[in-house]
């Protein structure tokens, strides 16, 4: 069932800028989609306009049963966390939460209960007397949400709710969502541009470029058939290598170096650092530029012959000291995994191709 | 900031003593004048310690009617304290909803009004004066109090503070209180108000002086003696054609005319300087 539908929505601003362009979405009950993208590519604007603090340019925007174009936000039956947290500077920690409770006029006992259920919920039932100030940054993410809990949206919109908060207690603020929302089973819209984030959270992720939607499915699809050079780019850390095929005299493709077989169209050929391996005989030989361990693995950066950008590797740290890979020295390696061919208009080609080393063509 | 520099410590508290003592000398000399009988100021030089009638001539200017003026002292202190405080509260509740409207709401030439109002810096009471005194007296608000108070109660320096404060507030608090359902005077009511609460006491306590000050308006506006101002009767009491003015009654006055404005200070000071203090909006 949909909680959540836009049907061609859009947002054009007085300026004349379309930030979003006849955008189709639908939100599954219990879903968390993740909208993912550049800046300005019109994530926050759609969220904007969802929550009602954005007026609608065109389009339909259904939440729950009803339009809800011209309803005002606290009628729309969501509930919002914003970035900054947005928490009441002069309010305790209980009195943000009931805030929007007491508007409604709920019994005493009603907004009591609630808050405490939330705050249990979230481990902060022994802040409630505090002022927002008092706390920390992880503390005050907890109370905006508990705020948004408290009154049992249909639909929970999160923008960038992480992004204030340092790397550690982002990743454990990322899980505690996703454990909040399938306990909840919420219905959740969550802006980010982090695609970490994006992969680690979203039942289905929405790629938009430029106020349109580029591609929408489940992260692992994304990652694995991405559409398009953006998504390609976009989707996966660190990002996919993207090398241009160019056409020989004698109408072979030539890529790093290499021969491209299999596929005609192909105008761009992508390689994720993560199919790379060491291999003596490998097809791809260059030299290394600068090595990034990062644990177990580094990020080793080749230049290849015939390429300007450098192709990024993930390969086993113990692996490239076994076979004494050092910077500016020489490097091979193997494909060990699927090639992404995009056509000239960088989008997604559906052929089996193959790259081989132009010597072997000789030997063949 | 500070320096280690214990000269430099020395030479800048020796200045501020200077400073205490320029600013200080006049109001120790009316508070011991205030002090002697009519015959002890006679002989022209002011004494530095305290008389011995102190308690009578305060007490006769809170008693007795003030001649020339014919109503006591209380009578004018309390009529100060109304105008003070008409025009303290009026000017702060104009320009808070000026500042309101402008900070938070989008309409046509917003921009527009800010200015216009902000252009009336340019006009206070003393230029608009005759102009003013006939739409008052028009009114028929000659000689009452809210004549005295009206005239003076617009205030762009008010709204242009006001504003400045409001646009410190985070526009995501705006937002969350609506997606809380909170309407527009709700948001002025219980965020606006209490946010600003350190900035509405300070103004007050400028309100409150420019009000208590005044001096051109209320003599023009207020010509009988029940709505003479505490201000206004200072002088009354010096102007005197055939005999000595009684000095020690007009410094006694001056005495109590200062006093409310220092006990508003020292009420709101803790106000404003936790204002100061607390940074975290």
């Amino acid at each position: 069932m949909a909680t959540l539908t836009c049907r061609q929505l859009s947002k054009t601003y007085p300026g004349g800028h379309r930030a979003v362009e006849a955008l189709d979405l639908t939100l599954e009950a219990g879903e968390l989609m993740v909208i993912v993208g550049p800046s300005g590519c019109g994530k926050s604007t759609l969220l904007r306009m969802v929550a009602g603090l954005e007026a609608i340019s065109g389009g339909q925007l259904i939440i729950g049963e009803t339009v809800a174009n011209a309803l005002e936000p606290a009628e729309r039956g969501i509930a919002m966390v914003f970035q900054n947290y947005a928490l009441y500077p002069h309010m305790s920690v209980f009195d943000n939460m009931a805030y929007a409770l007491k508007l409604q006029r709920r019994p005493r006992a009603e907004i009591e209960r609630r808050v405490h259920e939330a705050a249990t919920l979230l481990g902060i039932d022994a802040l409630l007397e505090r002022r927002p100030r008092q706390l920390s940054g992880g503390q005050r993410q907890r109370v905006a949400m508990g705020r948004a809990i408290v009154r049992e949206p249909t639909v929970f919109l999160f923008d960038e709710p992480l992004s204030n908060l340092d790397a550690a207690l982002r990743v454990q603020m990322r899980l505690e969502i996703r454990r909040l929302q399938q306990r909840l089973g919420a219905s959740m819209l969550y802006v980010t541009h982090d695609q970490v984030e994006a992969m680690t959270l979203a039942d289905r992720l929405v790629v938009m470029r430029d106020g349109r939607i580029e591609q929408i499915g489940t992260p692992m699809a994304l990652f694995e058939k991405p559409i398009s050079c953006f998504v390609a780019r976009f989707i996966g850390s660190p990002a996919m290598n993207l090398i241009p095929v160019k056409r020989a005299r004698d109408g072979a493709h030539l890529c790093a170096g290499l021969q491209l077989s299999g596929d005609p169209g192909a105008a761009t050929l992508g390689l994720r650092p993560e199919h790379l391996r060491l291999d003596p005989q490998g097809e791809l030989a260059g030299t290394v530029e600068m090595i990034e361990p990062l644990g177990v693995d580094a990020l080793v950066h080749c230049r290849l012959p015939e390429h300007h950008e450098p192709l990024t590797a993930r390969l086993p740290v113990t692996a490239l000291a076994a076979s004494g890979i050092r910077q500016q020295g020489a490097i091979r390696l193997a494909v060990d995994g699927p090639l992404h061919l995009f056509d000239d208009q960088d989008r997604r080609l559906e052929h089996a191709a193959r790259l081989t080393p132009l010597s072997s063509l000789f030997a063949v | 900031m500070r320096y280690h520099r214990p000269h430099l410590d020395r030479l800048t508290h020796l200045l501020l003593l200077l400073g205490v003592i320029v600013f200080g000398l006049p109001l120790w000399l009316a508070l011991t004048a205030s002090t002697h009988s009519a015959g002890d100021l006679q002989s022209g030089i002011a004494p530095l310690w305290f008389g011995s009638e102190g308690l009578a001539n305060y007490w006769q200017l809170l008693s007795q009617p003030i001649a020339g003026l014919g109503v006591s002292a209380l009578r004018l202190l309390g009529n100060s304290l109304v105008m003070a405080l008409g025009i303290a509260i009026g000017k702060i509740a104009i320009s808070l909803l000026a500042a309101y409207a402008i900070v938070f709401f989008r309409f046509p030439c917003r921009t527009l009004c800010f200015w216009l109002i902000f252009i009336t810096l340019m006009l206070p009471v003393e230029v608009r004066i005759v102009p003013t005194y006939g739409v008052v007296a028009r009114f028929g608000l000659i000689d009452t109090y809210a004549g005295m108070i009206l005239p003076l109660i617009a205030s762009a320096t008010a709204t242009f503070l006001l504003r400045q404060s409001f646009m410190s507030l985070p526009q995501e608090l705006f937002e969350a209180a609506r997606l809380d359902g909170a309407g527009p005077l709700r948001f002025l009511k219980d965020f606006v108000l209490p946010l600003s609460k350190t900035n509405l006491a300070a103004l007050f306590v400028i309100m409150f002086i420019y009000g208590w000050n005044q001096y051109l308006w209320p003599l023009l506006a207020a010509n009988s003696p029940e709505h003479a101002t505490a201000v206004i009767s200072l002088k009354n009491l010096v102007q005197s054609t055939d005999t000595l003015p009684p000095w020690q009654l007009a410094t006694a006055m001056a005495v109590m005319t200062v006093l409310p404005p220092v006990a508003v200070i020292i009420a709101m000071q803790r106000f404003f300087v936790r204002g100061l203090t607390d940074t975290e909006k």
